[in-house]
C-alpha cells in the first residue's frame, strides 16, 4: 500500500458524523470525508480544509439525525404489528399480564391519590410554615390526657408578653347548635365563636363583609356559602337575623366553604364575645377554654420557642400547680401536622394517621411489586416461545440494540394499555374508594399536573423496568442454536423466578396476617365484657325539668320498654370532669369525671359492685347525698381495696359541706369510654329530686322495634322533652370508638384481597407454563409408571415449597408489625402462632386451588401425545 | 410507480453515468458539478440510502486506502428496478414537458 505524506485527521469532525449517520454507512461517510479532506488539504492548505470539513460536518448531521428517526419510526411500526400479532395468538397471557398490570397501577393511583392527599393537610394557609397550634397536655394524678382547649390567659400572655408572635387567635371547638329560622329548626355542626384575628392567621376567604370587623361585636357571625344557600336560597344574607340557641345573630359576612384537606372545618364563625361571658374569669391558668393559634414572626426560631413556652402555666401559677401536683404542659404544634399527627383526646375532626400513611403507601407499594414481577415472569416465561422470530431477526441483521429496543418498546406498549384500562378501572372504582377512605375525590383530580406528570414518569419508569429483563434475556440467544434446534425452549427452573414468586408471597402473607390481626382485634374490642350492658339500648336526650320519675313511668307504659333511667350522661359520653378532693387524711385533689344519674341507673346497665350499696330510690338524708366511685377512682385516692373507700368524705364542685358526700359504694370498673384506653376513675352521684337530667336510657324489647321507636317519638314530643327528636342507639354509638380501626380493617382486607388476586394471577399463568414445560417430562415419568397422584404431588411440590419458604420470611416481619401497631390499645388480643399458621395455611390452599386446574391437567395427560411432538 | 425525488433522480443518474467509479465523492463532485452547488456528504447519503431501501441501488465494498483512514469505499451500482423506475419517471417528464406548447419559443 503506498503510504501518502502523514496527514493530520480531522478527529473530532469524523466522530460526529459517524455517530449521527447511520451504522450500514457510517465508515464510508468518513471514509470519503477524508479523502476529500486530503485533497482539499494538499490543495488549498489547512484552513480551508479545516472549513471545508466543519461545514460538511453542519449541513450533514441535521439530515442523517432526521433520517435516523423517520426509519425508527416505521421500524416502531413494524414491531407494533408483532406486538399485536403475539397478543391475538396469546389472548389469555396477554389479558391476564395486562389486567394484572392495569389492577396494580389503578390501586396505587387511588393510594397515591390518597397519601398525596393526605400529606397535603393545611398547606394552602399564607405563610403556613409560620402557623402554629398551642395545645395541652395535663397530668393530675393518675390522670394523664392531652386536649386542644389551652388556659384562659394564655393567649393575651402571648399577645402581650411574647415578641416572637406576630399574631394569636383563639377559636373555640365546635359546637352543634339550634338553628331558628323563621320558627324552622335545624342542629348544625361546626359552629365557633372565633376572634377575629383567625382571619389573619387560618386562611379563611370572605365573598362578602371585612374580615376586620365581621366578628368584633358580640351577636354578629360570618357564614359559609353552603350555610348561605340553606337558609338564604335566593336572599342576601348580609345583614340578617338567625336565632341561634335562642340569641338572635347577625350574618356580617359571606366565607367561602373550607376545603377538604384542613383539620378546621366549619359552617359558622361567630363572635368569640358570645362565648366569653366574663372577660374576668379568664385569668385562671388552671381552666381551659378554647384552642389557641397563632403565627410566629418570620426568623423566629420554633424549636426554641417551643421550650419556652412549654412550662408557660408554671411561670404564671407554678405554685398552685406544684401544691396539687398539678403538670400542665404547652405544646406547639404545626398546623400542617395537626392532620396526621395530632391525637389529643377532643380533636375537632377524626384524625389521620401518619402511621396509616405510611402503611398504605407500603401497601400501594407492594400491589406494584406482585403486578410487576408477575409481568417480568410471565415475559421471560413466554419469550422461549419467540426464539424463532428472534433468530430470523438476528440473521437479517438486527443489532442486539435493536432487539432490546423492539422488547423494551413491547413492554412499554404493554404499559401503555394496561395504564388505559387502569384508568378505566380507576374511574369504576372511584366511588368504592370514597366510601372507603371517607373522602371525597373526584376525577378531576387526575388532571392536576403534578398528577400527570408523576403517571407519565410511573408508565415509562414501569414499562421499561418491567422489559428490560426479559429484553436482554431474550436478546442473548444466539440465532445458530435456535435454527439449529438446539436451543431447548426456555428452562421451566429459574432462581429468578423463584424469588420473584417467594416475594409475591412473602408480601401476601405479611398482608393476610395484617388483616387477621386487625379483624381480630376489633372484634375482641367490641365483644369485650365492658361491664355494662349496652345492648338493646335506645338514648336520647331530653330537657327535663324534675319530673324524671313521672317521664320514666310514661315510657314504661309501653310494653315494647322494659326499663327507663335518666343520667346526665352515659357510657361513651360522660363530659363533666369536675375537681374531686378528698376530705380528712392525705391532701388529694384529681379532676374525675362526674356521671349524675337516676337510682337504677346502676340496674339498667347491670353494673357491678365491689363494695358497699348501691343507690336507692327514696333518698334517706344520710344516704341521700352520696357519691359511688369506681375501683380505679378508689386507687387513685390510695385505697388498695375497695372496701377502704367505704364511708370517707369526698368534696366536688365547690368548697364546703354543701358539696361533701359520702361515699357508699365502689362499683367494679367499666369501660366508659372505648378499649383503646386504660379505664380512669369515675364519680358517680344520684341526682337528687328535682335534679335536671338530661339523657333518658330506655331498655328496649327487639320484637317490634319500629313500633316502639315511633311511640317514643311521638311521647317525646308529647311531654314537649325537646325541639328536635334524635335518638341513637347505645351500642351502635359505642362503637364509634372503634370506626377508625374499622376504617383500617376495610382497606386492609381491600387490599389484602388484590395483592392476594394479583399473586393467584400470577401463579395461573406461571403454572400452566411451567406445566406445559414438563410435559415430556411427565409423559416419560407416567410411561416409567408414575401415578397421576404422584405425579401431581411432583408439579406442586415446587410451589408448597415457596410458600413454605415465603411463610419463614414473612412471620417475623408481620409479627413485628403487628405488636407495634397493637400497643396502640390499652387493651389488645395476643397473636399467638397461631396466627401465622392461619395466614400461611390459607395462602397455601389458594395457591393449590389456583395451580390444581393446570397441575391435574397435566398429571392426567396422555403420554403418548406429550413424547410425540419433537 | 414510484415518483422519485428530485435528489433521488438525480443521484441514480450520476450512479449511471459514474459506471464503475460511483462511490461517495466520485457522486458527490459530480453531482456538485453538474447542478452548480455544493451538495454535503449527507445529502448525498440519506436519499442514497433510501434508494438502496427501496431496492433501486445495491451497494458493494472497496479496498481500504491510508488517504481514508482506512476505510473501505462504498460502491453504488443500479438495479433493474431502479432503472425501470428512473426511466418511467423520465417518460412522465417528458410527457408533461411536451404538453407545454412554445416555452422552447420563449412566448407563453
Amino acid at each position: 500500500m503506498n503510504k501518502g505524506p502523514k496527514i493530520k485527521r480531522p478527529n473530532l469532525a469524523l466522530r460526529l458524523l459517524e455517530l449521527t449517520a447511520d451504522d450500514s454507512y457510517n465508515h464510508s461517510v468518513s471514509g470519503d470525508c477524508e479523502e476529500m479532506y486530503a485533497d482539499i488539504l494538499i490543495e488549498h492548505g489547512r484552513i480551508k480544509a479545516f472549513i471545508w470539513m466543519w461545514k460538511q460536518v453542519l449541513r450533514s448531521t441535521p439530515l442523517f439525525i432526521f433520517n435516523s428517526f423517520v426509519w425508527s419510526i416505521i421500524m416502531i411500526s413494524n414491531y407494533l404489528k408483532i406486538c399485536m400479532r403475539n397478543f391475538r395468538k396469546n389472548k389469555g397471557y396477554s389479558f391476564i399480564n395486562i389486567s394484572g398490570l392495569a389492577i396494580g397501577m389503578a390501586c396505587c393511583t387511588l393510594i397515591f391519590l390518597y397519601v398525596n392527599h393526605e400529606l397535603g393537610y393545611d398547606k394552602y394557609h399564607a405563610d403556613a410554615d409560620r402557623l402554629y397550634r398551642i395545645v395541652m397536655n395535663i397530668k393530675m394524678g393518675v390522670s394523664d390526657f392531652g386536649i386542644i382547649n389551652t388556659s384562659g390567659p394564655l393567649v393575651p400572655t402571648l399577645r402581650e408578653k411574647y415578641p416572637e408572635v406576630e399574631t394569636a387567635a383563639r377559636i373555640s371547638t365546635g359546637f352543634r347548635v339550634l338553628v331558628d329560622r323563621d320558627n324552622s329548626l335545624f342542629y348544625e355542626n361546626r359552629f365557633f365563636y372565633a376572634e377575629k384575628d383567625i382571619f389573619d392567621i387560618l386562611r379563611i376567604n370572605f365573598i362578602k363583609g371585612n374580615p376586620e370587623t365581621a366578628i368584633t361585636r358580640k351577636n354578629t357571625m360570618v357564614i359559609t356559602v353552603d350555610m348561605a344557600d340553606k337558609y338564604f336560597k335566593n336572599e342576601d344574607p348580609l345583614g340578617k337575623i338567625i336565632n341561634i340557641n335562642r340569641t338572635d345573630f347577625e350574618i356580617t359576612g359571606i366565607i367561602q366553604n373550607p376545603p377538604e384537606n384542613t383539620h378546621l372545618k366549619y359552617n359558622i364563625i361567630a363572635s368569640i364575645h358570645n362565648h366569653f361571658q366574663k372577660p374576668e374569669d379568664m385569668i385562671y391558668w388552671q381552666d381551659t377554654y378554647t384552642p389557641a393559634y397563632i403565627k410566629l414572626k418570620p426568623g423566629v426560631n420554633a424549636e426554641e420557642f417551643r421550650e419556652k413556652i412549654r412550662q408557660i402555666a408554671h411561670n404564671y401559677k407554678g405554685d398552685y400547680f406544684k401544691k396539687r401536683g398539678w403538670t400542665y404542659t404547652c405544646l406547639l404544634q404545626k398546623v400542617k401536622d395537626i392532620h396526621l399527627y395530632s391525637r389529643q383526646s377532643d380533636e375537632l375532626e377524626p384524625p389521620g394517621s401518619i402511621l396509616y400513611i405510611y402503611s398504605l403507601s407500603i401497601i400501594g407499594f407492594f400491589i406494584l411489586i406482585i403486578a410487576y414481577l408477575n409481568f417480568i415472569n410471565l415475559s421471560t416465561a413466554r419469550a422461549a416461545y419467540r426464539a424463532k422470530e428472534i433468530g430470523i431477526r438476528k440473521v437479517a441483521g438486527a443489532q442486539k440494540s435493536q432487539l432490546i429496543y423492539q422488547f423494551i418498546g413491547e413492554s412499554l406498549t404493554i404499559s401503555a394499555i394496561a395504564f388505559i384500562f387502569s384508568l378505566l378501572l380507576f374511574v369504576i372504582a372511584l366511588p368504592y374508594f370514597n366510601s372507603l377512605v371517607d373522602r371525597n375525590f373526584t376525577i378531576s383530580i387526575l388532571f392536576r399536573p403534578f398528577i400527570l406528570f408523576s403517571i407519565l414518569f410511573f408508565i415509562i419508569f414501569s414499562g421499561i423496568t418491567a422489559g428490560i429483563y426479559p429484553a436482554l434475556s431474550l436478546s442473548r440467544f444466539s440465532p445458530a442454536a435456535i435454527i439449529s434446534n438446539r436451543f431447548s425452549a426456555g428452562k421451566s427452573k429459574s432462581t429468578l423466578r423463584s424469588v420473584f414468586v417467594i416475594c409475591q408471597f412473602v408480601i401476601s402473607i405479611i398482608l393476610i396476617t395484617g388483616t387477621i390481626v386487625v379483624f381480630s382485634q376489633i372484634n375482641f374490642m367490641k365483644n369485650q365484657h365492658l361491664g355494662f350492658d349496652k345492648e338493646q339500648k335506645i338514648v336520647f336526650s331530653a330537657r327535663i325539668n324534675n319530673n324524671h320519675e313521672l317521664i320514666k313511668n310514661e315510657f314504661m307504659k309501653h310494653q315494647g320498654i322494659t326499663g327507663a333511667t335518666a343520667s346526665d350522661g352515659i357510657p361513651g359520653r360522660i363530659l363533666n370532669t369536675i375537681t374531686t378532693r378528698l376530705i380528712g387524711g392525705e391532701k388529694k385533689e384529681i379532676i374525675m369525671p362526674h356521671l349524675f344519674c337516676d337510682f337504677n341507673f346502676l340496674d339498667e346497665y347491670k353494673i357491678e359492685m365491689a363494695a358497699g350499696i348501691k343507690f336507692t330510690k327514696n333518698i334517706i338524708s344520710d344516704i341521700g347525698k352520696a357519691y359511688i366511685i369506681n375501683e380505679t377512682a378508689a386507687r387513685s385516692f390510695g385505697w388498695k381495696n375497695p372496701e377502704d373507700a367505704l364511708g370517707k368524705i369526698l368534696e366536688s364542685g365547690g368548697r364546703g359541706p354543701e358539696h361533701r358526700r359520702k361515699i357508699i359504694g365502689v362499683v367494679k370498673d367499666f369501660h366508659f369510654s372505648g378499649l383503646q384506653n386504660e379505664i380512669g376513675p369515675l364519680v358517680m352521684i344520684q341526682g337528687h329530686p328535682g335534679f335536671r337530667f338530661r339523657i333518658i336510657s330506655l331498655t328496649v324489647k327487639a320484637t317490634n322495634l319500629t313500633e316502639t321507636i315511633s311511640f317514643i317519638e311521638n311521647k317525646w314530643k308529647e311531654l314537649k322533652l325537646g325541639n328536635v327528636f334524635v335518638y341513637t342507639f347505645l351500642d351502635e354509638d359505642f362503637d364509634r370508638f372503634y370506626r377508625s380501626e374499622e376504617k383500617v380493617s376495610r382497606i386492609f382486607t381491600t387490599f389484602s384481597c388484590m395483592a392476594i388476586f394479583l399473586s393467584c394471577i400470577g401463579l395461573l399463568s406461571l403454572s400452566s407454563f411451567i406445566a406445559a414445560q414438563r410435559t415430556k417430562e411427565v409423559g416419560i415419568r407416567k410411561v416409567l409408571g408414575a401415578s397421576v397422584p404422584g405425579v401431581f404431588f411432583l408439579l406442586v411440590k415446587e410451589f408448597i415449597k415457596w410458600v413454605v419458604l415465603a411463610a419463614f420470611i414473612a412471620s417475623p416481619i408481620a409479627w413485628y408489625l403487628m405488636n407495634q401497631w397493637l400497643l396502640n390499645f390499652a387493651y389488645c388480643i395476643n397473636p399467638g402462632f397461631s396466627v401465622f399458621l392461619l395466614s400461611g395455611l390459607s395462602l397455601l390452599l389458594t395457591a393449590l386451588v389456583t395451580v390444581a386446574f393446570q397441575t391435574i391437567k397435566a398429571a392426567t395427560a396422555n403420554p403418548v401425545k406429550a413424547l410425540k411432538f419433537e | 410507480m414510484k415518483i422519485l425525488t428530485k435528489p433521488e433522480e438525480l443521484l441514480l443518474l450520476a450512479i449511471c453515468n459514474l459506471k464503475e467509479n460511483a462511490y461517495g465523492v466520485e457522486i458527490l463532485k459530480y453531482v456538485s458539478g453538474k447542478t452548480g452547488t455544493e451538495w454535503s456528504i449527507g445529502s448525498i447519503y440519506v436519499p442514497l440510502d433510501r434508494l438502496a431501501r427501496l431496492g433501486y441501488v445495491e451497494t458493494y465494498q472497496g479496498e481500504p486506502t491510508q488517504k481514508r483512514g482506512g476505510k473501505r469505499k462504498r460502491f453504488f451500482k443500479i438495479t433493474k428496478a431502479g432503472l425501470e423506475t428512473l426511466l418511467e419517471n423520465k417518460k412522465v417528464q417528458d410527457d408533461m414537458w411536451s404538453d407545454m406548447p412554445g416555452l422552447v419559443f420563449g412566448d407563453n
